[in-house]
């Protein structure tokens, strides 16, 4: 990588853009050499990653271009950040003498366009502030991470994010209209904003989930829809096995209906949920909303569908509601989170993965069995199935450990990576995708290549043609050879 | 020494839903949608008490609590994390507003077996900071209140505890009641799944209590209000810096050339 | 229906104590109620020109203890207060053990928070805050003698009305038995060094600061805009910030002439200690948080950004 030193860095930066968006010292800089994943490190001051040389807060798509021309010709990693949300590793500075390239600043909600439904804005406007304004204008953008408070624009569709109503709006990538991104060579790329096309292969999707890793993502322009809060309507069942629980949710998607949320919790993860009224059994949820008509009518399908299944026990639809309220992960909840962490020495984390129907009780009973008798210091370990589709389901496990006589570096090696090993090996084994939405990150990149198999060619290729030099994002999707 | 820890289930009031405020049976919140937690001050006891028995092995630890079974899972914690024994007084409800009924119970079930019994200072919903002080009369025994941290040396019970003028630390001999004030990083541990499996699955000692609801109270309630603290809210807008500035020159700045010192 | 008032005149507060309970019974007590006698518990006899001086009533009764110790102070006054049907107690550490086990020992009720008194069909009516402070309730006291401790920093301080002190009594308890469970007792005064009652300016932080990085910068700017600064009970419990910039019902109950909140959500055992505050001005995320509606202006973004915003301005 880089020749250049840590000074020659800042002062290559300091001719682009003004010294006090220039972060080159301090708590900050420590803090931005990682992400969520290495929470219990950060929370007891360990720092394993090399620190970056400075964190670059850009104002505009030309400066962004500017950096990465430098970055590129002097061959300076560039982490891209946005949000900093990330809990895959994403962020994290694995080359000495990094530049966090930072977004936030470019927050600027270009336009709401009622007509056209859709929105255009810079990379760093927070989801939470662009859906609000859509709300107040009677629209949504229909995006609803957890991480909603918190991610902003750029990341998350650099991270291919979906969210809680992801089984009627999709995914992130089904969203974005057009987008403007900046390469490593400097160019700056704007794909326009039209309802179809075709010409060509859909481009939008090498930009969309590239993690920082092929360019940086300045703009972008999402879908609309009408918002209609009034006629939401939330159904509960508690039920007692994830194979029946499983097989509803296939029944209700195969029939082709559309609720928004669509979940199904085992007793482990719904006792963190649902403990005043699920007494340990497996929680089933689904919402429908939109147009009146369309909302009444999948709720009265959904409602017939699992009412075939004696075995279901409905539930006052309040508890599914108020639960929904509380979901979200905002800074307060961030910061407890760390609290409790540093006085019970008890960290929980996650791994996502996605499978089709006929695998997915297998695949969660095969998880189930081999974490609990693998991994010692367990406190919980459940799942849930969160985002449904005509072919398969996700599976989203959760695991909680206490932390048992270890230094803050061993947290990942003696209980993380073995928990996430089991959970990818278990999901590729049976043709699954190991990455349902939090990406690859750094810590699955180990596996991209058996994720991808004979595809991996076209996956590669693009890393090689878009960032000749490798200064984007070293270890994301791609491992650092 | 055999300490015995009295807790109380409540619901997590931080995440009641303001409407849910209103809208219970006119005489209570509507506190059905949210999830049960053990009563802040009492996980600080709880909590307290499992430091108590780390630095000093020979402890027998019971924890106690009255009310109906949403209190179980917390009890089946406790047992997992190695509570010698958990017992449930039953009732269809805690008595919300009767701590001289709770406190006879605690008395009696206290009888001559424990050195120590701890609990928090007062409940989240009913906050009537009465019973540890109860329980201590009914018992005749001396009872210190905002106790913030708690050691054993020898047979002699130290605690500090926040008083009006400062931080006292007593030495005290037991029986003592100690009630549990602000004590920082108190959060309970979490068990491990194995020790759910095996510890957790002893029996929760569950008892019939008859309603004690009204039994000895010397008080009524009579009527049960939410608080209305709402202010005019002007909202201010822009960015961050255009919101600062206005906070600063349309409120702080005008003050300021008037503050009196 | 008459009344007393016990203090702790062992305490450093005493003065403080003494002018609360003379603000409650101006503005909280029923007019049916009449002020009989204050009674202190004091160490000796020596600074009897001091406690006639604070004196909540024209009647004034000196109970010598050596020292406070609950004990023994309970087995004093069950004798000295035998014929009393009503005592008011300060809103402090003192008042709310006291209230309650002198209520019990002399066979009456106990209670403590009250924020207000009146009389119903003869017998007293209490308020207090239930449900996390964000309730009111109301009780009928069915038991007399009552023993009841006001709640914590809500009375005004009021001055003595110079009405000339009628009769002071002295009873020595200090040979009352009681306290010897004590080995040994120590005290490290912790004095509101920070002033935060008194603050006319306070800068409030919650967990929306996110670490002790967040207030450390809630300081400088409060350092440099020459206010105070307090945090709500989750930011103090965690250990960012000392327990005693505590702001709230278990902490401090300031009344600040102008009180900035960053981060903090409203949760009302925070909202308590600021809510005789002339003006609130509120920051933070969540627009639907409480601290929004209940202030008077507010700004909904991160509160750090605005924090480090305002730095530029003070």
């Amino acid at each position: 990588m880089t020749t250049l030193s840590k000074e020659a860095i800042i002062e290559g930066l300091k001719k682009i853009v003004p010294g006090d968006r220039i972060v080159s010292e301090g708590q900050a800089l420590k803090e931005s050499s990682v992400d969520r994943f290495r929470k219990y490190e950060s929370i007891c001051g360990v720092w394993t990653q090399p620190i970056p040389a400075a964190i670059v807060y850009a104002n505009s798509t030309e400066e962004i271009a500017k950096i990465l021309t430098f970055a590129n010709e002097n061959k300076i990693n560039v982490v891209p950040r946005n949000g900093a949300s990330a809990t895959e590793g994403g962020l994290e500075t694995v080359v000495e003498n990094s530049i966090v390239l930072d977004g936030s600043n470019m927050k600027k909600i270009i336009k709401i366009d009622p007509v056209n439904m859709q929105a255009t804005c810079e990379c760093g406007v927070s989801l939470q502030e662009l859906d609000d304004q859509c709300r107040a204008m009677g629209l949504t953008t229909g995006h609803s991470p957890q991480s909603k408070p918190l991610a902003q624009m750029g990341g998350l569709v650099a991270t291919r994010s979906t969210g809680q109503f992801s089984t009627l709006y999709g995914g992130i990538e089904d969203m974005v209209i057009g987008l403007e991104a900046v390469f490593p060579g400097g160019q700056i790329t704007r794909i326009k904003n039209i309802p179809r096309r075709a010409a060509g292969p859909d481009i939008r999707h090498v930009v969309i989930g590239n993690e920082g890793t092929l360019c940086y993502i300045t703009e972008v322009t999402v879908k609309l829809f009408p918002y209609y809060p009034d006629n939401n309507e939330f159904m509960g069942y508690v039920l007692d096995s994830m194979k029946l629980g499983f097989e509803i949710l296939r029944e209700v998607m195969v029939a082709g209906y559309k609720p928004s949320i669509a979940r199904l919790y085992d007793p482990e993860d719904g006792a963190y949920h649902f403990s005043h009224f699920a007494n340990n059994r497996c929680v089933l949820i689904f919402m429908s909303e939109g147009p009146k008509p369309i909302a009444e009518a999948t709720a009265t399908a959904i409602k017939e569908i699992v009412a075939k299944h004696p075995e279901c026990e409905a539930v006052d639809p309040m508890y599914i509601q108020r639960w929904f309220e509380h979901l979200n992960w905002d800074p307060a909840k961030v910061a407890e989170e760390r609290e409790e962490i540093a006085q019970t020495q008890n960290i929980g984390h996650t791994t996502e993965v996605s499978i089709v129907w006929s695998e997915i009780a297998g695949l969660y009973e095969a998880v189930m069995k081999r974490v609990r008798a693998e991994v010692p210091d367990l406190t919980m370990l459940g799942g849930h199935s969160s985002h449904s589709y005509m072919n398969g389901t996700n599976i989203y496990f959760m695991y909680y450990y206490n932390l048992v006589d270890i230094k803050p570096e061993e947290e990942i090696s003696k209980y993380h990576m073995p928990i996430k090993s089991i959970i990818v090996e278990e999901t590729i084994k049976r043709g699954g995708s190991m990455c349902h939405h939090h990406g690859v990150g750094k810590h699955r990149s180990h596996w991209i290549k058996e994720e991808y198999g004979s595809s991996y060619y076209i996956l590669e290729t693009l890393k090689q043609s878009f960032d000749p030099n490798g200064i984007m994002n070293k270890g994301s999707i791609f491992p650092v050879k | 020494m055999n300490v015995l820890v009295c807790f109380k289930a409540v619901p997590d009031l931080d995440s009641l839903h303001e409407q849910d405020w209103r809208s219970g049976d006119g005489s209570r919140p509507e506190t059905r949608f949210v999830k049960t937690i053990i009563n802040p001050l009492d996980e600080s006891a709880l909590e307290l008490a499992l430091k108590l028995r780390d630095n000093n092995g020979d402890i027998g630890l019971t924890a106690m609590t009255i009310g109906d079974e949403k209190a179980d899972a917390i009890l089946k914690t406790l047992l997992a994390l190695r509570f010698d024994e958990v017992k449930r007084l039953s009732v269809s409800s805690a008595p919300l507003f009767n701590p001289e009924a709770v406190a006879a119970v605690v008395a009696e079930q206290a009888g001559g077996n424990y050195d120590l019994i701890i609990m928090g200072g007062q409940s989240a919903d009913g906050a009537n900071g009465a019973t540890p002080l109860l329980v201590a009369e009914k018992l005749g025994w001396p009872c210190l209140t905002e106790v913030s941290a708690l050691e054993l040396n020898g047979g002699l019970i130290t605690v500090e505890s926040q008083c009006d003028d400062g931080c006292l630390r007593l030495e005290a001999k037991p029986p003592l009641v100690l009630a549990i004030g602000n004590a920082p990083s108190t959060y309970l541990r979490v068990p491990t799944l194995k020790d759910r499996m095996s510890l957790g699955k002893r029996p929760v000692e569950i008892l019939a209590l008859n309603d004690v609801s009204e039994s000895g109270s010397k008080l009524t309630p009579l009527t049960l209000t939410v608080d209305d603290h709402s202010r005019s809210a002007e909202i201010i807008d822009g960015g961050a810096a255009e919101k600062a500035a206005v906070i600063w020159r349309d409120h702080v700045q005008p003050w300021l050339g008037k503050r009196r010192r | 229906m008459k009344f007393s008032v016990l203090l702790n005149g062992c305490s450093e507060s005493f003065e403080r104590r003494a002018a609360e309970l003379r603000g409650f019974i101006r503005d909280h007590v029923g007019h049916e109620f009449v002020a009989d006698k204050t009674i202190v518990l004091c160490p000796d006899f020596k600074k009897r020109d001091y406690f006639e001086a604070n004196s909540v009533t024209p009647k004034l009764a000196l109970v010598s203890l050596g020292g406070y110790q609950p004990e023994k102070a309970l087995a004093a006054l069950k004798d000295v207060c035998r014929d009393e049907e009503i005592m008011l107690l300060p809103g402090d550490f003192f008042g709310a053990e006291i209230s309650v086990r002198l209520g019990a020992r002399l066979g009456g009720a106990g209670f403590t928070g009250v924020t207000q008194m009146r009389l119903e069909d003869g017998k007293p009516v209490c308020d207090k805050k239930v449900y996390a402070q964000k309730m009111t309730a109301s009780f009928k006291i069915e038991q007399l003698p009552l023993c009841l401790s006001i709640a914590k920093g809500i009375a005004e301080e009021a001055d003595r009305v110079n009405e000339p002190l009628r009769e002071t009594v002295e009873i020595d308890k200090t040979s009352e038995a009681g306290g010897e469970h004590i080995v040994s007792c120590g005290l490290t005064p912790q004095p509101d060094e920070a002033g935060l009652e008194q603050s006319d300016f306070l800068m409030v932080g919650g967990k929306g600061l996110g670490g002790p990085e967040g207030v450390e910068r809630l300081k400088r700017l409060a350092e440099k805009a020459g206010a105070d600064w307090g945090v709500s009970r989750p930011v103090a419990m965690s250990g960012w910030a000392p327990m005693e910039r505590m702001i709230g019902v278990s902490g401090i109950m300031a009344k600040p002439e102008m009180c900035l909140c960053f981060g903090a959500s409203g949760a009302a055992a925070l909202y308590a200690g600021i809510a005789r505050g002339r003006k609130i001005i509120a920051v933070n995320r969540d627009g639907k948080a409480p601290i929004i509606h209940q202030s008077d202006a507010a700004a909904i973004d991160d509160c750090l950004a605005v924090l480090d915003e305002l730095a530029k301005l003070a």
